[in-house]
């Protein structure tokens, strides 16, 4: 598996050129464009502040203390690698496929994300991990920054989808549980579960003080349903459900629902301070991660 | 119900067409594998059963419409309405309001009156029958003949030439009429339409109560008419008219030669003031000099007329008021004035005297012909001829009187009570006076001729006032006057002298007078069978003689006490005075009030009885002796006086000839051989009858005389008022009539009624609201769950 085998060499290289930066500083083994709120061994000096009772006696700037006959402890200031987590899902209902996504289901759009993600940062020497699931986790990754890690992260992610239904809150509370050191999660699925239960799962994972994104991806016929006539629905998730409608007639009340959910989403994670962002499939996922990054940017 | 279009019906067959694309597209749908499942498993599980309901209503919407299009077109008919197969001919009862007050022109800007729209309505609809139905027409004008049914034209003929001069009918009665006619008529099917502008005066309260009687015979008919009121009055108050509601004569009798005074009542019901109207009054059709008058808004004035007719007989006097307003006929009012020769009176002097102003009778003498006393040229009205009691019988022989005076004549016996008491009984005029010879015990005996026998309407008693002393002896000396009463209001001889106010006898002084006793029971007929008693008869013809021998008391003292009592007694009527007619008891001869008392009460004894304006609908007759040739009075009266010749009474060929309304001259067939007068039973329009006596003679042209009488329309019919909206619903209800102010409507409800009610107006509404309907359930549909 090779990365071009997900993302376009055009799609590749616009991926490159992205600049990830973390709203927050992040813990990281290695130095990076990511700062570090551990002070210590670094190369940048910080500041001086006045010693208090259990200060390491080492930290001690016996120069000033000399000069001045005050303790002061010597604080640097060090940049350190992102430590980020992609979390997949591979749900039945992400093999959704509208006629105007170019052929790609949502899961299809996902991987893509999620490789361009991972080669973007691997890129810049952070760590990548990954974590798929579907109605439990399925492939897990630690997180590395060895470009070779690259591989694996591709391999795990073109594993077929399953035909398995979503539960995302339950799930999301065992990914919180692996998640480890606090850093970057990055959420990708269409967030189609029940919205109170991913609620508690987002300030489960935010509680341990990660910086969450989530993508939801949605493809434009879950948004506008543009269907006619008489339609049987299939589940993707589960076989023996089925609903054979009119399509017009229930579309408005479709519409509603799907406001009604987009609403208790967005709460929810504006709630857990989890930036949202909605991805359509038909929409080029690298035009709309440079949106993202640029917004992070700006944020910063 | 039947179809008109029955084969279109089969187009409702067409609703299979919706039925077949709905189960075709509900085994035909695509498959669409779902991922957002979470979201539109809900939506799905709330709204399937109201879907459901929907889709099979629009289902149903979408399956009726070309089911009722089908039906529209095939032209479906409701007939439990109808009655009898709808091809049945009919009766058509058309009870029509010929009165005056459809004459009202409320058309607006058209300027039809209400006859004219009538007309056109009535029109419409018996043009609109076949020729197997029957129609009989009823004017109110008419309504007592008996119905005549006729074919459609002779209808339509009829209805062209109907007229408006007819006065006020009961609603009752025509509806009566109409109902009696329906019994009579040939086919089962029967409709009643009474067609008026039902003003309020045909509506009155006894109106209500007479319906209310038929109503429950109209329940007990075999067959009962559909009764239908088609209104054509409408917002009659606010329709602006003038009138001339009356004319009446002030003097108690029209003479020959001298002046009468006419006045008439005109009214006017514009909101503003009636300006600049020309009054033109006419005597005999000649047009007299026209006044121009102004009439307050809603109110009346009077115009009045003093004229002098010199020729004997009955003319025409009449009031036209020039104005142009809703309704013209009623601008126009007449009468007919008997206008009569000399008044010839007999005066019996009881006492006479060869000195002046000492006879019993000189003052009256004086007083009933002062011009001819004062020496003056102008004829009197009265012509009097002075007798003493025993001349009576010879007098009677001679002449004729209008009236006879009796002063103070001690009694009358013998042949000449039955002369006096005939004289009466036939129509002539007595005046008692009193006096101290009078004997009263023989006056108050029956008066008896031949057949009858009347008692005075008062009885004579004793002499109140003599001056006597305590032991009841007469002195000589004269007593103070008695308090003098009232005069009777009500007594028309009376008005002319002042009115009531001014008291005009409030100067005469009365010493004595004999007390009057008024005889209620006064008049028996008299059995010549019953060993000659005479009793008192009680049928009821008896009883309606009876009742017109009333006793009226025309002047009273103070203390109640007649002075003067009035009675009608067999044709004639009889006077009495408690005085004399001198100054012997009473001062009365000496006031101003005597002379025109005394020519009043002679002129109202000896004036026309003859009914010469009577009310349209009413009767009347003229007297044959009545036709004067148009020759002086004074050659008139000269001809009247001389018998009649053999060759005239023996003409077979005298014929009788009536004119009026414009209609030409008719001739009269019904009078024989012995008749007194031309009876006219019943009028049907308002005008002059002009009667003619065509009396051929051997050389030259034929000789004409004539008279007339005036029928005119009474004035309630001026009095422009709609009934009011509740009293003829009420009056509707009481008969089950149905009240239509459009004959489209009154010919809609026949239809329904005859062929039953079209529906396909009904239908089509049905369908645009079916299709409306099925527009909006389809964007419900499409709209489940947004709300």
């Amino acid at each position: 598996m090779r990365i071009l085998d997900l993302i376009t060499p055009k799609d590749l290289s616009r991926v490159a050129k992205l600049q990830i930066l973390a709203r927050q500083v992040v813990e990281g083994l290695c130095s990076g464009r990511h700062r570090s709120p551990h002070k210590g061994f670094s190369v940048e000096f910080k500041e001086h502040r006045p010693y208090v009772r259990g200060d390491e006696l080492s930290d001690i700037d016996w120069k000033v203390f000399a000069k001045s006959d005050r303790l002061y402890i010597r604080e640097f200031e060090e940049d350190t690698n992102l430590r980020c987590t992609l979390v997949v899902d591979r749900s039945g209902s992400m093999r959704y496929r509208g006629e105007r996504s170019e052929g790609r289901s949502k899961y299809q759009y996902a991987q893509q994300l999620a490789a361009s993600l991972a080669y973007l940062m691997l890129g810049q020497q952070d760590t990548v991990g990954l974590i798929t699931f579907d109605d439990d986790l399925r492939d897990q990754l630690p997180p590395r920054s060895r470009p070779s890690h690259l591989q694996a992260l591709l391999s795990a992610l073109a594993m077929d989808s399953s035909k398995r239904e979503t539960d995302l809150g339950g799930v999301f509370r065992k990914i919180a549980s692996k998640l480890g050191r606090r850093g970057l999660v990055i959420i990708i699925s269409d967030a189609m579960g029940d919205t109170s239960s991913i609620s508690r799962s987002l300030a489960h994972i935010r509680s341990s003080k990660h910086e969450v994104l989530f993508f939801q991806i949605m493809d434009p016929d879950e948004i506008d349903f543009p269907f006619s006539g008489r339609i049987q629905f299939r589940d993707l998730e589960q076989t023996d459900n089925e609903h054979t409608v009119e399509a017009v007639s229930i579309r408005e009340a479709y519409l509603k629902r799907l406001r009604e959910h987009d609403k208790k989403l967005r709460t929810a994670c504006r709630t857990n301070k989890v930036d949202l962002i909605r991805m359509t499939t038909d929409r080029p996922f690298a035009d709309a991660l440079h949106e993202y990054l640029a917004l992070r940017r700006r944020l910063r | 119900m039947t179809l008109l279009n029955g084969l279109l019906a089969f187009g409702a067959l067409a609703f299979t067409i919706p039925l077949a694309i709905h189960l075709l597209f509900r085994s035909r749908f695509k498959t669409v594998d779902w991922g957002a499942m979470h979201l539109l498993d809900t939506v799905v599980r709330v709204n399937r059963r109201r879907i459901q309901l929907l889709h099979l209503l629009l289902l149903l919407l979408r399956c009726l419409l070309p089911v009722l299009l089908a039906l529209c077109l095939a032209r479906p008919i409701l007939t439990g309405f109808q009655t009898l197969p709808g091809d049945a001919p009919q009766s058509l009862i058309i009870a029509i309001d010929d009165s005056r007050s459809m004459s009202a022109r409320d058309g607006g800007e058209t300027g039809m009156s209400r006859m004219g729209r009538l007309q056109q309505a009535l029109a419409d609809i018996v043009g609109g029958l076949s020729r197997r139905d029957e129609v009989i027409l009823i004017r109110s004008s008419d309504v007592e003949s008996p119905p005549a049914s006729m074919g459609v034209q002779e209808a339509l003929r009829q209805i062209k030439t109907l007229e408006t001069e007819y006065g006020p009918v009961d609603l009752d009665r025509l509806v009566r009429a109409a109902v009696e006619a329906s019994n009579d008529s040939s086919h089962p099917q029967r409709r009643v339409i009474i067609a008026s502008d039902f003003q309020s005066q045909m509506v009155h309260s006894g109106v209500l109560e007479s319906l209310q009687r038929m109503a429950t015979s109209l329940s007990a008919m075999a067959i009962r008419p559909v009764i239908s009121f088609l209104n054509f009055g409408q917002n009659s108050e606010q329709l602006a008219n003038v009138s001339v509601d009356s004319i009446d004569i002030q003097s108690p009798a029209v003479v020959a030669g001298r002046n009468a005074r006419y006045v008439a009542r005109i009214r006017s019901s514009f909101d503003t003031p009636a300006r600049d109207l020309r009054l033109v009054w006419s005597v005999d059709g000649q047009a007299l000099e026209p006044r121009t008058i102004t009439i307050p808004p809603r109110s009346s004035i009077t115009s009045q007329l003093t004229r002098n007719i010199e020729q004997v007989g009955v003319h025409e006097i009449s009031l036209l008021v020039e104005h142009s307003d809703a309704l013209l006929p009623d601008n126009r009012r007449s009468i007919a004035v008997d206008v009569i020769r000399e008044v010839s009176v007999l005066l019996v002097d009881g006492m006479p005297s060869s000195n002046p102003l000492e006879g019993e009778t000189d003052y009256l003498a004086i007083a009933l012909s002062p011009f001819a006393f004062g020496g003056q040229d102008q004829p009197d009205a009265v012509r009097t001829s002075v007798i003493e009691p025993q001349e009576l019988l010879k007098k009677l022989d001679e002449q004729a009187p209008d009236v006879i005076i009796m002063a103070n004549v001690e009694s009358i016996e013998g042949a000449s009570r039955r002369r006096i008491s005939e004289f009466v009984n036939e129509g002539g005029s007595l005046i008692l006076f009193d006096g101290d010879q009078v004997n009263a015990g023989s006056y108050n005996a029956p008066w008896e001729s031949t057949n009858t026998s009347w008692n005075l309407p008062a009885q004579l008693g004793e002499i109140a006032g003599e001056p006597t002393d305590d032991s009841g002896q007469l002195v000589s000396e004269e007593p103070p006057p008695l308090p003098i009463g009232n005069a009777n209001p009500l007594y028309t001889p009376w008005n002319l002298l002042g009115s009531e106010d001014q008291r005009p006898f409030a100067d005469v002084e009365i010493y004595r007078y004999r007390k009057l006793t008024p005889n209620r029971v006064a008049n028996s007929k008299f059995d010549s069978d019953a060993e000659g008693n005479s009793e008192l008869d009680t049928t009821s013809a008896d009883a309606l003689e009876s009742e017109i021998n009333t006793v009226t008391n025309l002047l009273t003292m103070a203390n109640g006490d007649p002075i003067a009592v009035s009675g009608r007694r067999g044709k004639g009527r009889v006077l009495q005075f408690a005085i004399p007619c001198n100054t012997a008891w009473s001062s009365l001869p000496m006031r101003l009030v005597y002379l025109p008392m005394v020519q009043q009460l002679v002129l109202d004894l000896a004036g026309s009885r003859k009914q010469t304006t009577v009310d349209v609908g009413n009767g009347f007759s003229v007297a044959l002796n009545e036709f004067v040739t148009t020759v002086p009075s004074a050659q008139q009266k000269q001809a009247d006086a001389s018998p009649p010749t053999q060759d005239e009474e023996n003409d077979a060929s005298v014929t009788y000839s009536v004119e009026y309304a414009g209609e030409p001259e008719q001739l009269i067939e019904s009078i024989e051989k012995g008749d007194s007068e031309l009876l006219i039973p019943s009028t049907q329009v308002g005008g002059t009858y002009v009667f003619r006596k065509t009396l051929p003679k051997k050389e030259g042209s034929p000789e004409i005389s004539s008279t007339l009488r005036v029928v005119e329309v009474p004035s309630e019919e001026s009095k422009l008022r709609d009934v009011e909206a509740d009293r003829l619903a009420t009056a509707a209800e009481l008969i089950d009539a149905n009240i239509y102010t459009d004959r489209q409507e009154l010919e809609s409800d026949d239809r329904t009624r005859r062929f039953g009610r079209e529906m396909w107006r009904w239908l089509l509404i049905g369908l645009l609201i079916l299709m409306i309907g099925e527009l909006l359930l389809q964007q419900r549909v499409s709209k489940v769950g947004a709300a």
